[in-house]
């Protein structure tokens, strides 16, 4: 295939209101690059949308640009121009091709509905037009929209690529990928054609035979025909599904991109509310904390008073516990005076009245002093001595105020911060967002659920032990039985000759399939190795079901970043067109999305190198106007276009 | 201070005092308004003479919603009375009334001083020592 995009015109399409132009670098050339740079929002992404437009008839979206006057440039609209068109130039095969697709309401309508507008299409080969049927299927011929993926792609989808080769169910999508470019769907065809018109000999046999073994074999194979045909019509139906599901993934993505600034506030303001949370939580446990040590608190308090007069008392109660022991003494010589009964305790003779008396006034001369209150006082002093702590209970209670205010403060902060963010952002906006990555993941569910089903059913139909393996084992014992018996029916011979060519065929598909894997791997590993950037040993393997892996030095699996996914991806890409001659152009829309700078550099080099022709269509942030990045592929540039957006409803391409 | 009630079993703390106590309980911060009645006597102990005999002079009036606290419930083992018979001066004009005003004066010292949305213990505690 040899393909170059010349030029794309555009008449109020979308952003760009009125003519706008864009002519692309001329391939074959050193400078094969085209670089159209825009903000986001700005029209880049309406540019690869024309394309698929003028040759499909639709954008590829799924749930807007769609309807005519969501194409239809708003300020043409506005001034009641309801006339939209895009024309693509380009080279196939050395033959000039002119596409053309216009949609236009007819004369007198001022106010237009999107059932208002006719389509019309037109193709122009040199100098020749083509007419009514053959319009459609010469664009079929030329770029196929199964494989227009392979030149015309999101780099935010680029991932996909990759994903098509790292599970089973993926494994089989990289296969029918490869069919697709191989054309082995009409080989299929013919395979399925075969099996239809099989399937209807069998019966016609099946109703004249006598044999009771043949007759069970051919309503065996009945059988499992009817199975196989159901099982593919399931397949068909489940990669439908899955198509409409990556496709609403893309939108929303691609929505979600739409929102980038929005979506910053909103991830800053989940930040800030986690940390509100974090620090609610440590506002929560220093109240905890002093709601505890509360309790205990005053006893401290308390402690600290008594302890300030410690000595005082200390002293007070030495001098009372003197007292009392000395009070205690003469209690002591009272009783013994009582006791002695007018005897002396130490010489036994008899106490004189005088010496009774003399021995009586002392004994109440010292027994003056009450030690009762004494001891009570005593026992007081003791008391609060012994509730002294030893330890700093306040300490807790000491620290934590200045926490929690420090923590309060900083939430009465954030709070700001949170209302700051949330003037910025709509409220509108955020919810939509929201509803986005909800839709987002119901569809990422939706897709996982199809894609069970479908490897479910591709094992039921092409396992080992599968209906394919059932119905090609009934199949040799069939043509066993039939070996030695004389073809008495014209039925059967068609019958047999149908079996051969069917197995012919699939084998054809089995043996083409496998050989340009190989070649696939081989130029895939080419490209893998010019864009690493890391000086590592590792390799791309496309295992015998079609899996992809990357593999290092001693040949283990390993897992790749997101820049490296994007390699893989790309790698992949350029494995797929080079082993199955698709040399076209290569346009990419936001080629580094998740791609380091390291990275860009290479992959950058790299494209240039990939394909005959490279347009990409990049943001500011990718490729930084007049950076190091731009200068290094300076050589390669042969158009650059700025899409300068005036306002919401009007974009220009500018040449520069 | 002083109403015609039985023996003091129970020293009653002015409403606003009462409900300030309620609502710093029902905020998380104290576990029991008893802790922190004690804690205000105890930093009331160290007030003047004249201040605290001002609070006891005070009427007060359960009629108006002036609210009791069980003496027992405080003063659990004696602690309390025996901090003030040593630490609140005159020792003659102990009594279970001047509990109820040095509880009254401190509650109100810690809820007008030392508390801002959480209680100021370390605050507390130097107001304490400065006056040792």
């Amino acid at each position: 295939m040899s393909m170059v995009f010349v030029e794309l015109k555009l008449t109020n399409w979308i952003p760009y209101s009125g003519d706008q132009n864009l002519k692309f670098n001329s391939a074959h050339d050193v400078m094969n690059m085209s670089m159209i740079r825009g903000q986001n929002k700005g029209g880049k992404s309406a540019i690869i949308r024309a394309i698929k437009w003028v040759l499909y008839g639709d954008t590829g979206d799924v749930s807007e640009y769609q309807r005519p006057l969501e194409l239809l440039n708003r300020d043409a609209k506005n001034n009641g121009d309801f006339k939209y068109s895009v024309c693509f130039i380009l080279y196939n095969e050395g033959k000039r091709v002119e596409i053309t697709r216009t949609m236009s309401v007819p004369g007198g309508v001022s106010i237009a509905k999107d059932t208002d507008f006719n389509e019309e299409l037109s193709i122009k080969e040199d100098k020749n037009y083509i007419f009514g049927d053959e319009l459609e299927g010469y664009i079929k011929k030329i770029l196929p929209r199964d494989i227009s993926d392979f030149f015309l792609f999101d780099g935010e989808m680029l991932q996909q690529y990759k994903g098509l080769a790292t599970s089973t169910t993926a494994a089989k999508k990289l296969k029918i990928q490869i069919e697709k470019v191989i054309k082995t769907p009409y080989i299929k065809a013919a395979r399925d054609d075969m099996n239809a018109i099989k399937r209807d000999l069998l019966k016609a046999v099946k109703d004249r035979t006598d044999d009771k073994q043949i007759d069970l074999l051919l309503t065996r194979l009945e059988e499992l025909s009817i199975k196989e045909e159901e099982c593919s019509n399931s397949l068909e139906r489940l990669e439908t599904d899955v198509r409409t599901e990556e496709e609403a993934i893309k939108k929303i993505e691609s929505n979600l991109r739409n929102h980038e600034e929005m979506i910053e506030i909103t991830k800053e303001l989940e930040t800030v509310k986690k940390r509100v949370t974090h620090t609610e939580h440590n506002v929560q446990n220093a109240k905890d904390i002093m709601k505890t040590q509360s309790s205990n608190a005053w006893t401290y308090l308390a402690s600290t008073l008594i302890g300030s007069r410690r000595s005082d008392l200390e002293r007070k109660g030495n001098e009372l516990s003197k007292f009392i022991d000395e009070n205690r003494t003469n209690d002591v010589l009272n009783n013994l005076y009582k006791e002695s009964i007018g005897h002396c305790n130490l010489c036994h003779g008899k106490l004189t009245p005088e010496q009774k008396a003399h021995i009586e006034s002392k004994l109440q001369e010292y027994s003056t002093e009450n030690t009762s209150d004494a001891e009570i006082q005593l026992k007081d002093i003791r008391k609060l001595l012994n509730k002294i702590s030893n330890t700093d209970d306040l300490e807790m209670l000491r620290k934590q105020p200045a926490s929690y205010y420090s923590n309060i403060e900083q939430l009465h902060e954030y709070n700001i911060e949170i209302e700051n963010l949330n003037k910025q952002a709509k409220s509108s906006e955020q919810k939509d967002i929201i509803d986005l990555m909800q839709q987002k993941v119901n569809c990422e569910n939706e897709k996982k659920q199809l894609d069970e089903s479908i490897e479910r059913i591709f094992n039921e139909l092409n396992g080992p032990e599968g209906i394919r393996k059932a119905k090609k084992d009934v199949d040799l014992l069939y043509s066993k039985l039939q070996k030695d018996k004389p073809i008495y029916d014209r039925n059967q011979s068609l019958l047999e000759l149908c079996t051969k060519v069917e197995r012919t065929l699939s084998e054809t598909l089995e043996n083409l399939i496998y050989q340009v894997r190989e070649e696939i791997e081989e130029y895939a590993n080419e490209m893998y190795s010019k864009m690493t950037v890391e000086s590592s040993l590792t390799s791309l393997k496309i295992n015998e079901g079609f899996g992809l892996d990357v593999l290092d030095a001693n040949n283990e699996k390993i897992t790749t970043s997101s820049a490296g996914n994007q390699i893989v991806a790309m790698s992949l890409l350029y494995g797929l067109k080079k082993a199955t001659g698709l040399n076209g152009p290569l346009l990419i829309d936001t080629p580094f999305a998740r791609v380091d700078l390291e990275h860009r550099q290479s992959m950058l080099n790299s494209y240039a190198e990939m394909t005959d022709q490279i347009i990409l269509l990049v943001h500011s942030g990718e490729i930084n106007e007049g950076g190091d990045l731009e200068k290094s592929i300076a050589q390669n540039i042969g158009a650059r276009y700025n899409i300068k957006k005036e306002s919401d409803t009007n974009s220009r391409l500018i040449r520069i | 201070m002083q109403e015609n009630i039985e023996g003091l079993k129970y020293i009653c703390l002015k409403l606003d005092l009462a409900e300030w106590l309620d609502s710093i309980k029902a905020d998380g911060n104290l576990n029991n308004a008893q802790d922190l009645i004690r804690t205000g006597i105890i930093l009331a102990l160290k007030c003047d003479e004249s201040v605290v005999q001002n609070k006891q002079d005070e009427v007060i009036s359960r009629n108006e919603g002036d609210r009791n606290y069980n003496t027992g419930d405080i003063d659990l083992d004696g602690y309390i009375t025996l901090l003030m018979k040593m630490f609140g001066g005159d020792l003659a004009n102990q009594s279970k009334y001047r509990m109820q005003a040095l509880a009254n004066l401190g509650v109100e010292m810690i809820r007008d001083n030392f508390y801002d949305e959480v209680i100021q213990w370390d605050k507390i505690e130097n107001e304490i020592k400065k006056k040792l």
